[in-house]
C-alpha cells in the first residue's frame, strides 16, 4: 500500500435512537401462544405500559447492524491498545460457549444433571493454576476488578485467622487504577511505593516501609510485568522480605500475556493472583464485558477460597462449601460462558503453544518499539516485554503536539489509538501492546502510520489539532456532556 | 500567566481567600482552573455548616480530573454561591468574581495568617511550573 | 498455529530489527531462576493428560460437543428452576447481532469518536432500564443482580453520613445475602436480617424493631421476594425512617411488565438481573445486572455511564461521561472498583427488549403470570398448597409437597426437575418446601405432568 493512512471513504448510515423508529401497535417478536388461560394480575398490576420501543425484526436488525458499523474492532483492525491485550478471539470459542448443552443449564440443577459444566470448571481452575505455579484456582470472580478483592479478600481472611487483621497495602505508584480502589473495598489503606528510577520495584523501597508500618502490612499488590511493561527483577528478594514480616505477595496478573511459560508467578515468591480471562486467554471484550477474573493461590490461603467450590470424587463432579469461606463474590458459579471460551483457547494452544503466545507478544512489542523510538521517545530504557511505552516530549518540542492529538491522529489513519497518559509516572504516556495475533506486515503498517505522524510534526506540516476528521462523529463535546447530564432519552426535553 | 490579584491571601492548595470582617470568601485560583481544565461540576457544603481549616470541604471536577476542595480557615458556612452550581463555567471564565465558592464565617481571625500573600503565591506557582 | 501469524523467516527479521541474537535476549531480565522452572504442563485427564501442542479446531469442538453432553438437559428433560435465573425464549436474531465482529471485538467506548455503536446502545439500554423500573437515571450495566445489590449497599453507606449499617430482608435470595454480606467483609458493617412473616413477606414489626435498634442506612428488600411474592413496598418505604434508603433488588424485570414498578413506590434505589431478558442461563453467567436510582444520587452512581452531547460538527452523538467518579481518576475514592462490566449481554438485552417491544414485554409477563396461576390451580387441586397463601405471586412460588424427598427423586427419574429445595436455605421449617418456577417455554402438557408426578 502506498500510503500510510487505511481510512478510506465510505457509507455509513444515520440513525436515531430505536424508540424514534416506533409506531404504536407495531409487533415484532411474538411468545408461543399458552395453552393456559390467559389472566391478569388483579392487585398490584402496572398502570402504565413501560415504554419500550414498538418495531419490526427488519427495523431492529438495520438498527443494530448500522449502529455496529460505527464502532471500531479487533475484527477491522490493529488495536495497540497497552494493558487491555486486544488480540484475535478464535470464533470457535464462540461456536462452543453457545452450545445448547452448555447455555440451557440452571445453575440449580442437581449435580447429576450438570457434571459436564461442573467438570469444565474444575478443568479449567487445574489449568489456571498449574499455569502460573500455584495450588488452588477459583473461577469465580465476574472480572479482573472482582478477582483483586478476591484476592485480597483472602489475605484478609487469612491474617485474620492466623495472628489478627492488618491494616495496609503496598502499592507502587505505577499501579493501575484499580489497585487502590479494590483496596478500600476489602478494607485496607493503599500506601503508594515509590519506584525506582528505571521503572522497577526496589528491595529498599519496600524495607522502608517495612520500617515505618511493619507488621500493620498485610500485603504488597503488584503488577507482573508491571504497568510499564517492564519485568520487576527484584520480585523475588521482595517476596522474601515480605514473607519475613508475614505479609503477602499479591498479584495483578493484568499482564500474564508476556510471561505464560517464561516465568511462572509462583516462582517468584506470589501467594495469590488474579487472571483476566478477556486479556491473556481471549475472550472478546465485548464493547466492555463481560469478563471474568480468575484467582489463583497458595494452598495457606485456599481454604478461604469463595462458595461453592468444584471438587472431584472417584470420577464425579460435586459442590462442596468450605467453612471458612470468604463467603460468594458473584452469583452462581461465575461467568461460565467466558471459562468456556478460555479453556477452548487454552486447549487449542496447549502448554507449549501458550509459551509461543508469550514470545510472539514479546517479540512483537519489541519490534514496534524498535521501529519507533528513532521518531519517539520512550517512556523508559529498560527492556520491555509484551508492551511498550512512548512519551510525547520529542512531539511537544518540535511543534507542541501532545500525547491526546497524536491519538486522535491515529484514528484519521485508520487505527484504535494507544493507551494514552497511562501509567502516570510518564508524561503523556502511549502505552502500546500490539499482540502476538498481529502479523509483522500489520505491525510495519501501522509503524508507518505511527512515524508518518511523528514526520509531520518534526516538518510542522501538521499539528493534528482538528483530528479525528474522517470519523463518524467529529470531536465529541464531552465538557457538555459532563455538565448537562442528559443519560436517557427522558432526559432530553428536561 | 496566571493572574494572582492582591490583596488576596492563597493557599498551596491553590485557593484563594478574601477576608472582610470576620468574614472569608473563598474560592480557587486562576492557576487552579487553567489546570483543571473546562469545569463540569461543583460540590459544595451547605450553609449553616462548619468547616475546619484543611479539612476537605468540597469538590470540583473536570472531564478528566477531580480535585477537593481544602478549606484555608476553620468556621461556619454563612453563604453559598447558588448560581455557580447550575454554572460551574463561572470558575473559569471569573475564578476571583463570580467564580467565588463560600463565604465563611471566622472562628479565629488568625487563621489566615500562615496563608500565601499574592507575591508568595506567584513564586509558588512558578516553582510548580 | 492458526491465531500465531509470525513465520521463522519474519522472526529472523524481527530480531535483526531489535538488534537481538535470540529471544532470550528479551528476556534477560528474568532472574534465571524463575525462567528455568517456567514450563508448565496441562492435564485434562485421561483423553489429555500432557497437553503440549493444542487441539484442532475439530478435535476441540467434538471434545466440547461431548463434554456439553454429560450436562443431562437434552430435549427430554424439562425443569422448573428459577430462584433468580431463568430460562426464557431468545429470538434468533438477538444471537446473530451480538455476534457481530464490531460488537464482539470492540473495546470499552473510551474513545468516543469511534465507538458511537456501543454507546449509542448503552443509551438505549439505560432508556429501557429506566422504564422498566420507574426510576430516572440507569448505569450502564453490573456483573450481575446479586453484586448490582452489593454495590447499591455500598452505594446507601457512602450516602449516610452517619450510619453505616445496613437492614437484609430475609426472604431476599440467599445468594443476594451472602454476595452482599462477603462484599461488605472488608468493613465492620453491622447487618441485620428483617425476618418474614407466616405469609412469607416482610415482618414490619421486626422491621420497626431493628430500624430502632441499628438506625440503618438502607434496607434491601426484593420484588419479587425469594419465595415468589410481592411484597407491598409503598408501606415498606412509609415506615422507613428517612435517613434509610429503600433499595429493591429485582431477581426478575418481567415482573415490572404487569405489576406497578418500584419507582411508583418511592424505592430510592432499585437493582437487579435482567438475564431473563435475552440472556441463556448458562449455569450462571455472563449475565446482566442493571442498577437505577433518583436523580440527586447520581454522583454516588457505580460504573459507568453514557451521556448524549454534540460533536464539532454540530450532530448528535454519546460518550462515556461524570467519569470522574471511576477507579481510573479516583483510585481509592472512586466509589466502586468496577471497570470492566458486562457490555455485550447489556447490547443483548436492548436488543431483545426492542424487538420484544412493548407489546411483547406485556405478554411475556401475561404468559409467565398465566402458567404459574394455572399450576397453582392444579397443585392446590392435588393437595399441593403454596407455603404462604396470603400473597399475590408472579411466576413462581413456594409449595409444600408432603414426602418431598422421595418425590422430588420420582421426579428426577422422569427426568423432570421439579424446582429449588429449601431446606439448606431456610432451614428445618421448610424440610417440605419446593420452589417451583414457570417460564414461556413450558406447555400445559408439561404444568400436568409436573402435577401428575409431584402428586403421585
Amino acid at each position: 500500500m502506498s500510503t500510510p493512512n487505511k481510512a478510506a471513504l465510505g457509507i455509513a448510515l444515520r440513525e436515531d435512537t430505536i424508540f424514534e423508529r416506533s409506531a404504536s401497535g407495531r409487533i415484532g417478536f411474538e411468545l408461543p401462544q399458552t395453552s393456559v388461560p390467559l389472566k391478569k394480575p388483579t392487585s398490584k398490576g402496572r398502570q402504565k405500559a413501560a415504554e419500550l420501543p414498538e418495531v419490526s425484526e427488519l427495523q431492529v436488525v438495520r438498527h443494530f447492524t448500522r449502529l455496529s458499523s460505527w464502532n471500531y474492532a479487533i475484527d477491522l483492525g490493529t488495536f495497540p491498545l497497552g494493558s487491555c491485550t486486544m488480540k484475535y478471539n478464535p470464533r470457535i470459542n464462540e461456536e462452543l460457549a453457545a452450545l445448547p448443552g452448555f447455555c440451557d443449564v440452571h445453575p440449580e440443577l442437581p449435580v447429576d444433571f450438570c457434571q459436564g459444566s461442573l467438570k469444565l470448571i474444575y478443568l479449567l481452575e487445574r489449568a489456571l493454576a498449574s499455569i502460573v505455579g500455584l495450588d488452588a484456582c477459583t473461577v469465580q470472580p465476574a472480572a479482573g476488578a472482582v478477582g483483586e478483592f478476591t484476592g485480597l479478600s483472602l489475605i484478609r481472611a487469612f491474617h485474620e485467622k492466623h495472628g489478627g487483621h492488618r491494616k495496609y497495602v503496598l502499592i507502587p505508584d505505577s499501579a493501575h487504577g484499580t489497585n487502590p480502589a479494590s483496596c478500600i473495598l476489602a478494607g485496607y489503606e493503599a500506601i503508594p511505593l515509590k519506584v525506582g528510577k528505571d521503572g522497577f520495584m526496589t528491595v529498599e523501597s519496600v524495607e522502608e516501609a517495612i520500617s515505618k508500618y511493619g507488621r500493620d502490612i498485610a500485603a504488597l499488590m503488584t503488577t507482573n510485568p508491571n504497568t510499564l511493561g517492564v519485568f520487576e527483577q527484584n520480585i523475588s528478594q521482595i517476596a522474601e522480605v515480605l514473607h519475613g514480616i508475614g505479609a503477602q505477595l499479591c498479584m495483578d496478573g493484568a499482564n500474564m500475556n508476556a510471561i505464560l511459560g517464561i516465568a511462572k508467578p509462583g516462582d517468584m515468591g506470589v501467594d495469590v493472583m488474579q487472571y483476566n480471562l478477556h486479556k491473556t486467554f481471549s475472550t472478546p471484550h465485548g464493547g466492555g464485558g463481560p469478563g471474568s477474573g480468575p484467582v489463583a493461590c497458595r494452598s495457606h490461603l485456599a481454604p478461604f477460597l469463595p462458595n461453592p467450590r468444584v471438587v472431584e470424587r472417584n470420577g464425579v463432579y460435586q459442590v462442596e462449601h468450605l467453612p471458612d469461606s470468604i463467603g460468594k463474590v458473584k452469583g452462581a458459579f461465575g461467568n461460565f460462558g467466558v471459562m468456556v471460551r478460555a479453556l477452548a483457547y487454552i486447549m487449542n494452544h496447549g502448554s507449549s503453544g501458550l509459551r509461543r503466545v508469550s514470545t510472539n507478544a514479546v517479540i512483537n512489542a519489541n519490534y514496534l518499539r524498535a521501529r519507533l523510538q528513532k521518531h519517539y521517545r520512550l517512556g523508559t530504557n529498560t527492556p520491555h516485554f509484551h508492551e511498550c511505552v512512548l512519551s510525547d516530549s520529542k512531539q511537544i518540542e518540535d511543534n507542541g503536539v501532545k500525547t491526546i492529538q497524536i491519538a486522535k491522529a491515529l484514528m484519521d489513519y485508520g487505527y484504535h489509538p494507544p493507551t494514552v497518559y497511562f501509567p502516570l509516572t510518564v508524561p503523556g504516556a502511549m502505552l502500546i501492546e500490539p499482540t502476538e495475533t498481529e502479523s509483522l506486515q500489520e505491525l510495519d503498517e501501522l509503524a508507518d502510520a505511527f512515524l508518518d505522524i511523528a514526520k509531520k510534526i518534526e516538518s510542522k506540516e501538521e499539528t493534528f489539532e482538528k483530528s479525528p476528521i474522517k470519523t463518524f462523529v467529529g470531536k465529541v463535546d464531552e465538557v457538555g456532556a459532563a455538565r448537562k447530564p442528559i443519560l436517557s432519552l427522558d432526559d432530553r426535553t428536561l | 500567566m496566571a493572574s494572582v490579584p492582591n490583596g488576596l491571601r492563597y493557599t498551596k492548595e491553590h485557593e484563594w481567600v478574601l477576608m472582610e470582617d470576620n468574614i472569608a470568601t473563598i474560592g480557587i485560583t486562576d492557576f487552579a482552573q487553567e489546570s483543571l481544565g473546562d469545569v463540569t461540576y461543583i460540590q459544595l457544603p451547605k450553609e449553616g455548616e462548619t468547616i475546619g481549616k484543611n479539612d476537605p470541604f468540597g469538590v470540583v471536577e473536570s472531564v478528566k480530573a477531580v480535585s477537593d476542595l481544602y478549606a484555608p480557615v476553620s468556621g461556619r458556612v454563612a453563604e453559598v454561591n447558588q448560581p455557580l452550581l447550575d454554572a460551574p463555567e463561572l470558575v473559569n471564565q471569573d475564578p476571583y468574581t463570580d467564580g467565588w465558592m463560600v463565604k465563611v464565617e471566622l472562628k479565629d481571625i488568625s487563621d489566615i495568617e500562615d496563608l500565601m500573600e499574592a507575591k508568595e503565591y506567584k513564586e509558588y506557582i512558578e516553582e510548580q511550573g | 498455529m492458526p491465531s500465531l501469524p509470525l513465520t521463522p523467516e519474519e522472526e529472523k527479521k524481527a530480531f535483526q530489527t531489535i538488534g537481538i541474537q535470540s529471544f532470550d535476549d528479551l528476556i534477560a531480565t528474568i532472574p534465571p531462576k524463575i525462567r528455568e522452572s517456567a514450563r508448565f504442563q496441562l492435564d485434562f485427564g485421561p483423553e489429555y493428560s500432557n497437553l503440549n501442542s493444542g487441539l484442532t479446531e475439530h478435535e476441540l469442538r467434538d471434545y466440547f460437543l461431548k463434554l456439553s453432553a454429560e450436562n443431562k438437559i437434552g430435549p427430554e428433560t424439562v425443569h422448573f428452576l428459577g430462584g433468580g435465573i431463568y430460562d426464557n425464549i431468545i429470538p434468533a436474531i438477538v444471537n446473530q447481532l451480538v455476534l457481530r465482529g464490531e460488537f464482539l471485538t470492540c473495546y470499552t467506548p473510551y474513545q468516543p469518536e469511534i465507538s458511537q455503536g456501543t454507546l449509542q446502545a448503552i443509551f438505549e439500554f439505560q432508556t429501557m432500564m429506566c422504564r422498566i423500573t420507574g426510576m430516572p437515571l440507569s448505569n450502564a450495566s453490573m456483573y450481575d443482580g446479586p453484586t448490582a445489590t452489593a454495590e447499591a449497599v455500598l452505594m446507601a453507606q457512602r450516602l449516610s453520613k452517619n450510619s453505616k449499617s445496613v437492614l437484609l430482608a430475609t426472604n431476599l435470595s440467599p445468594e443476594y445475602r451472602t454476595v452482599t454480606r462477603t462484599f461488605l467483609s472488608g468493613h465492620e458493617t453491622q447487618i441485620g436480617e428483617v425476618l418474614f412473616t407466616d405469609d412469607g413477606l416482610l415482618d414490619m414489626n421486626h422491621l420497626s424493631k431493628l430500624t430502632e435498634s441499628l438506625d440503618p442506612c438502607a434496607l434491601v428488600v426484593s420484588y419479587p421476594n425469594y419465595f415468589g411474592s410481592l411484597e407491598d413496598l409503598a408501606v415498606i418505604k412509609n415506615q422507613l425512617p428517612a435517613s434509610c434508603l429503600l433499595i429493591v433488588a429485582v431477581p426478575d424485570p418481567s415482573a415490572l411488565s404487569i405489576f406497578e414498578p418500584p419507582g411508583s413506590f418511592g424505592a430510592d434505589i432499585v437493582v437487579g438481573e435482567a438475564q431473563q431478558l435475552g440472556t441463556p442461563m448458562l449455569f450462571g453467567g455472563p449475565h446482566v445486572g442493571f442498577f437505577t436510582t433518583r436523580k440527586e444520587y447520581l454522583r454516588q452512581l457505580p460504573g459507568r455511564i453514557v451521556g448524549e452531547t454534540q460533536d464539532s460538527r454540530g450532530e448528535k452523538c454519546y460518550t462515556l461521561t461524570l467519569s470522574t467518579r471511576e477507579q481510573h481518576i479516583r483510585r481509592d475514592k472512586a466509589t466502586s472498583n468496577i471497570c470492566t462490566n458486562q457490555g455485550l449481554i447489556a447490547l443483548r438485552t436492548t436488543i431483545y427488549l426492542s424487538f420484544l417491544g412493548k407489546q411483547g414485554f406485556q405478554s411475556l409477563g401475561e404468559t409467565n403470570f398465566s402458567l404459574f396461576e394455572y399450576l397453582k390451580e392444579q397443585l392446590s387441586a392435588r393437595q399441593i398448597p403454596l407455603k404462604f397463601s396470603g400473597a399475590s405471586y408472579y411466576r413462581e412460588g413456594v409449595f409444600e409437597v408432603p414426602n418431598l424427598e422421595e418425590r422430588f427423586e420420582k421426579c428426577l427419574a422422569k427426568n423432570i426437575v421439579p424446582g429449588i429445595r429449601l431446606r439448606d436455605k431456610f432451614g428445618p421449617a421448610f424440610e417440605n418446601s419446593l420452589l417451583i418456577t414457570v417460564n414461556p417455554k413450558h406447555s400445559r402438557r408439561q404444568l400436568d405432568l409436573l402435577c401428575e408426578v409431584l402428586a403421585s
